[in-house]
């Protein structure tokens, strides 16, 4: 017996033993910042579609939206180029240049704008305990699967009331090191103004990461989908899904030089 | 036991070691647009001079899961590797599109549906233009043809083209119930007091040329006067695209002349609350038919008959301002319409085109800020000869200017030219003073026959979002004809402050001043407080 035991043990390591989930992402989380300030250097298109629904989930609106996405400081700013395939009216195009100079102009003089929690994945991963579960094959390749939850507690975060009420799982490529997936839920109703704001009781999104040049790993998918009642009485459920495209580097040689691509 | 024990370790222990994976010295990749040769590296992550460390199988299926989270749904990848030569190929069909199935749908239903959905076989199937494609379904079907399921649609791949298959449900009736507003008397006036309604509209769908048949019935009680007003009425789009609206209705309506005082140039979609008095009220009684036609999505002409019974209003809440009466008889008119916008729709919506058509007030339909220049024209004739008790033309012309300025700068300008010839009734003749003219002067100070107005402002809107947009403001304006005389030109100047600086719930403080009292008046500022809402 004991012979067989040491067979099966060397089986056994054949396959590195799992991470402790805190201290591996902790790892991560300077390549994390590291493309964070890499997409200042990115431009890239988005696709969205916007769906709202029914209480028995029957979609009662959709929206297409195209934009095209860049950074100042650091700062998202978002572009909208087309709505439902159709391209933007002459003056809709000059109310949309409107907004946008005005976002950089924001960004540029460091007036407060709203951090974009899509792609700022990094806050996230410092806000939470995380667990090695396991490992699965993601697009041929092992990936570790990680779960988090939030750990008790306020903290001094934008957002954090969102933050502590999120778990999920992480999948990391072990060859990488990279989250290329994230899928995140909350596990309690979210509630703003004590709940007579908006009531959150469903919020679930999907990340989905690619690798672009210079061993980036940019954003390629990202499925949201919310359920909330707000001021107690209007019902509100929508699902978004985002494709990210087209990553092209946008350089800029100086603060004033920025203009919108 | 013991032998089976040594077979395991045995079978471990002495297992061959497998051979080193052959190293990839070419890498040839077919097929590909969305993406380019970096960028499917970085995906198959497999480099030359490297061990091939999956299966071919394996990398292919792994670069279609890619295509798919992209946004190709109908990719495949195929890979075969040549372990003499080192070469890896692989080739990539991005999914073409080879034809479009609309489950539930047949005939002329789903020909229109193809043409509305504009996807195009043989072009690369992309989730994108099928998000579109059902937004333009759901656009211009106005809901005749819904889709049902999640995703509403399914994608099979296959080797000559991918098969989109849409799941789709046709509906023979559409019932719309809201709340009847905003009516141009508004939800409080002084001769209804608070107004609240309902509006049922039931749509006979036709799936084929999406020109529905509408059934509008629409109803408010007056809690202070204790009357219903209601109007019902059909409607009905001709030919491709609808250029041309047949429509007719009959009414029992608390109507005004004076609603485009209330909006001024912040024509916002919704409710509004004015602080200072914006209009004078009567009852119209009768029928109206109207065609209407869409030249190109820019203009629009139209042609109405109306025959009305209008009668005088008492005031029915504690205000202590005035009701005039009106000279009491019945109306017949025919009125000639042009509208035309310079930048964008005429109107944003087909819905909105609707309500342009059944405008009771005649000096602006509701429409939301134009990008650039709108300019609309009615010509009203009412003679005797029609059956009607009065005798009058009108004119009246406006064009209304919106320009974006610098980052933070807009300029809004409009004009009115009115002529009347003739005797026109009280509420047909013109008047300057007050909300949406005049606003350093009284209510409707000044009257005539003929005017000419503009007003302009300008909207600075100040780099905190807190701070609210600061526009400054003049009017001027002159009346002559109708008795009284010229007035000769009269202006005004003034300050608003509107918060929040972009939504379309704001409150809006004005304060203006006459530029030209009138003798023995005293100059003195006159204010207004203006509450927007979204419905």
């Amino acid at each position: 017996m004991l012979a067989a035991a040491l067979a099966l043990s060397l089986l056994a390591t054949e396959r590195a033993p799992l991470p402790e989930g805190n201290a591996y992402v902790r790892g991560l989380v300077p390549k994390q910042k590291l493309r964070e300030e890499a997409l200042n250097r990115y431009t890239y298109d988005v696709e969205q579609l916007l769906e709202e629904r029914d209480d028995k989930g029957a979609v009662t609106s959709r929206k297409v939206r195209s934009y095209e996405v860049f950074y100042v400081k650091g700062r998202p700013v978002w572009k909208l180029v087309a709505e439902d395939g159709r391209p933007l009216t002459r003056g809709e195009r000059e109310a949309e240049e409107k907004r946008v100079r005005q976002q950089v102009d924001d960004a540029l003089k460091g007036r407060a704008v709203v951090d974009d929690p899509r792609l700022r994945l990094s806050a996230i991963l410092e806000r939470y305990d995380f667990q090695t579960v396991g490992r699965e094959d993601l697009d041929g390749w092992p990936a570790l699967v990680l779960e988090f939850r939030a750990r008790p507690g306020k903290r001094d975060l934008p957002g954090d009331v969102f933050l502590r009420s999120l778990a999920g799982r992480l999948f990391v490529d072990e060859a990488e090191g990279e989250v290329v997936r994230a899928e995140v839920k909350n596990t309690a109703a979210i509630k703003l103004a004590l709940g007579v704001g908006a009531a959150v009781s469903g919020l679930a999104f999907t990340l989905d990461f690619r690798k672009i040049e210079d061993g980036l790993w940019m954003p390629a998918r990202v499925e949201a989908e919310a359920e909330a009642r707000v001021l107690l009485l209007k019902g509100f459920r929508a699902r978004s899904t985002s494709i990210f495209s087209r990553y092209r580097r946008f350089e800029a040689a100086s603060e004033e030089a920025i203009q919108p691509p | 036991m013991t032998s089976l024990v040594s077979f395991v370790l045995a079978a471990v222990l002495q297992a061959p070691s497998e051979a080193p994976p052959p190293s990839v010295q070419e890498i040839e990749i077919r097929g590909t647009r969305a993406f380019d040769r970096e960028a499917v590296l970085g995906m198959i992550r497999v480099r030359t001079g490297e061990p091939l460390a999956r299966e071919p199988g394996v990398i292919a299926e792994g670069l279609a899961k890619r295509y798919r989270i992209a946004g190709y749904p109908a990719a495949r990848v195929s890979a075969s590797f040549d372990g003499s030569s080192g070469r890896l190929v692989l080739e990539v069909d991005e999914g073409r599109l080879r034809e479009v199935v609309t489950e539930g749908l047949e005939g002329a239903a789903r020909r229109r549906v193809l043409e509305t959905m504009r996807l195009e076989p043989g072009r690369v199937l992309r989730e994108g233009d099928i998000w579109s494609a059902i937004a333009r379904l759901d656009d211009e079907s106005e809901g005749a043809v819904r889709t049902a399921g999640d995703p509403p649609y399914a994608v099979e791949p296959g080797e000559d083209g991918a098969r989109l298959v849409l799941h789709l449900r046709r509906r023979t009736a559409l019932l719309d119930v809201g709340q009847w507003g905003p009516r141009p008397s508004g939800r409080y006036n002084r001769v209804d007091g608070v107004s609240l309604g309902v509006a049922a509209e039931v749509a006979l769908a036709d799936a084929s040329s999406y020109n529905h048949l509408r059934l509008r019935a629409r109803a408010a009680y007056g809690f202070s006067a204790k009357n219903v007003r209601y109007l019902l009425g059909v409607e009905r789009p001709l030919g491709h695209d609808q250029p041309l609206t047949l429509g007719y209705a009959y009414h029992d309506l608390t109507d005004t002349e004076d609603s485009f005082r209330r909006y001024g140039l912040e024509e916002e979609p919704g409710g509004v609350y004015n602080t200072r008095r914006s209009g004078d009220f009567f009852r119209r009684l009768g029928h109206e038919a109207y065609a209407f036609a869409r030249v190109g999505r820019k203009a629009q002409v139209g042609v109405s008959w109306r025959s009305d019974g209008y009668t005088s209003l008492p005031v029915a809440t504690g205000s202590d301002q005035p009701n005039p009466p009106v000279k009491e008889g019945r109306m017949r008119s025919i009125v000639g319409t042009v509208r035309f916008a310079s930048g964008g729709d005429l109107y944003p919506t087909r819905r909105s085109e609707r309500e342009s058509f059944l405008v009771p007030s005649l000096y602006a339909s509701p429409a939301p800020k134009p990008e650039r220049v709108r300019a609309e024209a009615t010509y009203e004739i009412a003679r005797p000869g029609l059956g009607s008790d009065f005798d009058f033309t009108r004119f009246i012309g406006r064009v209304r200017l919106h320009r974006a300025l610098l980052a933070r700068h807009a300029l809004d300008t409009v004009a009115y030219l009115g002529l009347s010839h003739g005797q026109p009734p009280f509420p047909k003749r013109f008047f300057l003073g007050g909300l949406g003219t005049l606003r350093g002067f009284d209510e409707k100070q000044f009257g005539g026959a003929n005017f000419v107005l503009a007003v302009a402002e300008w909207s600075f809107m100040p780099p905190s979002r807190f701070a609210p947009v600061v526009i400054p403001f003049y009017d001027g304006g002159a009346l002559w004809g109708g008795g009284p005389g010229a007035t000769g030109w009269k202006h005004d100047a003034g300050l608003g402050l509107r918060f929040p600086q972009t939504s379309r719930v704001f409150a809006r403080l004005d304060a203006a001043i006459s530029l030209d009292p009138e003798p023995g008046r005293a100059r003195r500022v006159l204010w207004n407080l203006r509450l927007q809402f979204p419905f």
